[in-house]
């Protein structure tokens, strides 16, 4: 069930909402129990054959953290956390790499191996994190002792149980275990129902139309189309756009929906394309899978601690475990290395004396042109890279680069006029559509900044009376042409990770 | 807090009503609005003409179908027959659909005592069943018609693809006329090399093999209607261009057409395969339609004889 079906919006999510605060006015474990089960027939609408797969290994992973907890930095602890993450690990492995893994001896060893095509279980990478993170920070002595039913709310709660914002514990038990989600509140339903209504917007309204040329020229590459320049850049800027607007959409919707239900979910987006270097990118993507990678991979790797050449070695290991992550894919591996490398030369850039030293010495070098210089160059920098998350092979990545770069035409072929012809649709109503996105994401304030705002503004109503008129007025707009255009049933990116 | 939600309900619900509203008004798919003259994008063909002839369908008794390639025949070419021809074509129509129609004509007692129904063995594609354009009737589907209007008229995709029509300069303009045939206002470059280069297909897929052999049935019920009610069906094979005539050289593509002149109950009509006009592409508004004077020389002589019989 996708948060932009009607069955979602008019069904499920009424129903759930409504029978949670009923049960949770007699009995918070009830309400709790409740929110459980519904997040479990959420799941369970995808395939109810990987319902009894999410349930064991939420079971196994609650037992293990409860042996982990009463063993915390113990000898006796680790090998059991070593074994509970391995089998977590061999667990994802298996749904989402044997495949990959049978094709790739078959392709270094000329093997003839059968692939098991196996189908991956949604979420499975999303849950399978969250709870490792659940082990790592018991066997540290982090994670308290939950009840049961409240980690299964936890790990199963279905705003975040496809795909993120990936949760830690710590954010979340707590507030299960509060009284005030439990009751009603309006200011939360207006914070969630405004949430959700710029994350639907997001996903319906702009990411789904920028991912039509995206789709027809990643389509046309893998077809071996030779891709005329502009015609490719268009293609990769709008997969660009598509992926921000889908994913952080997709966020925001969960935010919002979560918050209807009085639980602060993390923020997994903060203006990602207005950073100013690819260090700064990575503070603002994807935040809870950065800061997994960061808490859970890079620091136990070791981090900034044993010198510059380990500290590159380790970061570039999180990224390239990052890229498979999310994908059994070349791809996937070359995306996460691009991005390795872009933050080696960001930190080996930092580091540079003689650069450091002209920062000092000349500040008006960062006023506003260089500042804009760097976004463009982040950005574009970014963009070359999605190029490898959004191909499905290398073949269409190196096709799709060639046209980038103008190895297979420079101009538009005016006779045929291959790139409208491509496109489908004219260059002007392209720059027309960029300059949107542009706008919404480069000059507009972000959800969480909005989020702010309102939340400001619903403390003092009085003196923000034209505020309180005006947001709601906008957010019901947009929010009945999303919900008008939502007859067009579309998924979201990042649920095939 | 309650007007911040009173506020974002009333605003949402006054969108709907807004936009649904100024859908309705523009309609450009012509769903509430009588199809006739200049339009600007593809308009819903088949359920324009559909609630067209659900009002009145008395003042004819002959009809057209057939897909967009049929669409250009006017009744006044075949005036001679003594038929007064309705053409109920639509863009991608196949003989299914056209049964379907044929049926509906039944149902609201509409005179049938002849049928053009032009047949294109190199169209295979099947429409996506909810593209605005394409949509079918609920008058013939069965489908509910609120569910039907709200797909145009719900909401603002009416009126948004109406400006994005006028604004996007498109070149595919066509005039409507009240008998349902309609002129396409594009024509196709002058260079034969050209046309040749971008017209070319390939010889039919095998699954393209299958769907078109699945036609067979269909045109069977057709035959047999037609002996059932006295019709006179006349099944025409649309005229392909010089560039696109391997898909007749296929042997397979010869039985389909030898198998279609079997049925009885239908006459099957094809055209001069070495006539100049197939070649000539001043003749064609692009690689897949032709002027109404190729229907002209090839067709209509034989097709009028074979309805005045």
């Amino acid at each position: 069930m996708l948060f932009n079906s009607y069955q979602f919006v008019f069904v499920f999510l009424p129903v759930t909402l409504i029978v949670f605060f009923l049960l949770g006015r007699a009995n918070r474990v009830w309400a709790a129990g409740w929110l459980a089960l519904a997040s479990i027939v959420f799941y369970g609408y995808w395939s109810v054959k990987y319902i009894p797969l999410l349930l064991g290994s939420v079971i196994f992973n609650y037992l293990c953290g409860r042996a982990l907890s009463r063993r915390a930095r113990t000898p006796r602890g680790r090998p059991l956390l070593v074994a509970a993450i391995t089998a977590d690990l061999i667990l994802l492995g298996f749904y989402k790499y044997a495949d990959f893994f049978v094709t790739s001896v078959n392709d270094i060893a000329g093997a003839q191996l059968p692939t098991l095509t196996i189908v991956l279980p949604i979420g499975i990478s999303f849950f399978t994190f969250t709870q490792i993170a659940f082990l790592v920070d018991a066997y540290r002595g982090i994670a308290r002792e939950y009840s049961f039913a409240h980690y299964l709310l936890f790990a199963t709660y279905f705003p975040h149980l496809i795909a993120g914002p990936i949760l830690h514990h710590a954010e979340i038990m707590p507030q299960f275990e509060s009284p005030a989600p439990y009751r009603f509140s309006s200011r939360s339903f207006a914070m969630g129902v405004t949430i959700f209504t710029i994350g639907l917007a997001k996903k319906v309204l702009v990411a789904d139309h920028f991912g039509f040329a995206a789709s027809r020229v990643f389509d046309a590459a893998q077809a071996g189309v030779s891709i005329p320049l502009t015609a490719a850049w268009v293609g990769v800027f709008s997969y660009s756009f598509q992926l921000y607007f889908d994913f952080s959409g997709y966020t925001d919707m969960a935010i919002g929906i979560s918050r209807l239900f009085g639980v602060d979910l993390p923020i997994n987006f903060y203006s990602p394309y207005k950073s100013a270097s690819i260090i700064e990118f990575w503070q603002r993507w994807h935040m809870t899978l950065s800061r997994f990678l960061r808490d859970y991979l890079y620091i136990p790797l070791g981090g900034n601690r044993n010198g510059k050449f380990r500290r590159y070695l380790n970061l570039m290991l999180t990224m390239l475990l990052g890229g498979l992550w999310h994908g059994a894919n070349y791809t996937f591996v070359l995306w996460g290395g691009l991005h390795g490398m872009y933050l080696l030369v960001n930190h080996a850039w930092r580091s540079f004396p003689i650069r450091a030293r002209n920062v000092d010495a000349a500040p008006a070098i960062r006023g506003a042109s260089a500042m804009i210089a760097s976004r463009v160059a982040t950005f574009l920098c970014v963009s070359v890279a999605w190029v490898f998350f959004r191909a499905n092979d290398l073949g269409t990545a190196h096709n799709l680069l060639r046209g980038m770069f103008g190895m297979s035409g420079l101009t538009v072929h005016t006779r045929a006029g291959a790139t409208q012809q491509l496109l489908a649709r004219s260059l002007p109503e392209f720059a027309a559509v960029f300059l949107a996105g542009g706008v919404l994401v480069w000059a507009m304030p972000n959800t969480r900044q909005i989020a702010d705002r309102l939340e400001r503004a619903l403390d003092n109503p009085a003196a923000e009376r034209f505020y309180l008129r005006i947001v709601p007025a906008t957010a019901g707009v947009v929010l009945a042409l999303a919900v008008l255009e939502m007859r067009h049933i579309s998924s979201f990116l990042y649920f095939q990770f | 807090m309650r007007s911040y939600l009173t506020i974002l309900a009333a605003t949402a619900m006054l969108t709907v009503v807004v936009t649904s509203f100024a859908s309705w008004i523009l309609d450009p798919y012509y769903i509430a609005h009588p199809l006739a003259g200049k339009v600007f994008m593809q308009p819903d063909d088949r359920a324009a003409k559909t609630a067209f002839l659900a009002k009145d369908c008395r003042q004819f008794d002959s009809y057209i179908m057939g897909n967009s390639r049929t669409e250009i025949l006017k009744g006044s070419q075949l005036a001679d027959t003594g038929a007064r021809f309705y053409n109920l074509g639509a863009p991608l129509e196949n003989i299914g659909q056209s049964l379907a129609k044929l049926e509906f004509l039944f149902r609201i007692d509409c005179p049938v005592s002849a049928l053009l129904v032009g047949e294109s063995v190199d169209v295979l594609a099947h429409p996506p069943p909810d593209r605005l354009t394409q949509m079918e009737h609920p008058l013939i589907t069965g489908d509910n018609p609120l569910l039907f209007y709200g797909k145009y008229f719900l909401g603002p995709q009416g009126a948004i693809a109406h400006f994005r029509s006028k604004f996007s300069g498109s070149p595919r303009l066509k005039f409507y006329y009240p008998d349902g045939h309609l002129d396409y206002l594009w024509e196709m470059q002058s260079d034969a090399d050209y046309a040749n280069s971008i017209c070319k297909i390939s010889r039919l897929s095998a699954q393209q093999k299958i769907d078109l052999f699945g036609r067979l049935p269909q045109y069977r019920k057709l035959g047999s209607l037609a002996v059932q009610h006295h019709i006179k069906v006349v099944v025409w094979l649309t005229p392909l261009s010089k560039a696109r005539s391997i898909v007749l050289d296929d042997p397979d593509v010869s039985r389909y057409i030898s198998e279609l002149h079997q049925i009885a109950g239908l006459s099957v009509l094809e055209s001069d395969p070495d006539s100049p006009l197939l070649s000539d592409f001043h003749q064609w508004h692009d690689c897949e339609h032709f002027h109404r004077a190729v229907f002209d020389q090839l067709i209509a002589p034989g097709a009028a004889k074979l309805l005045r019989e």
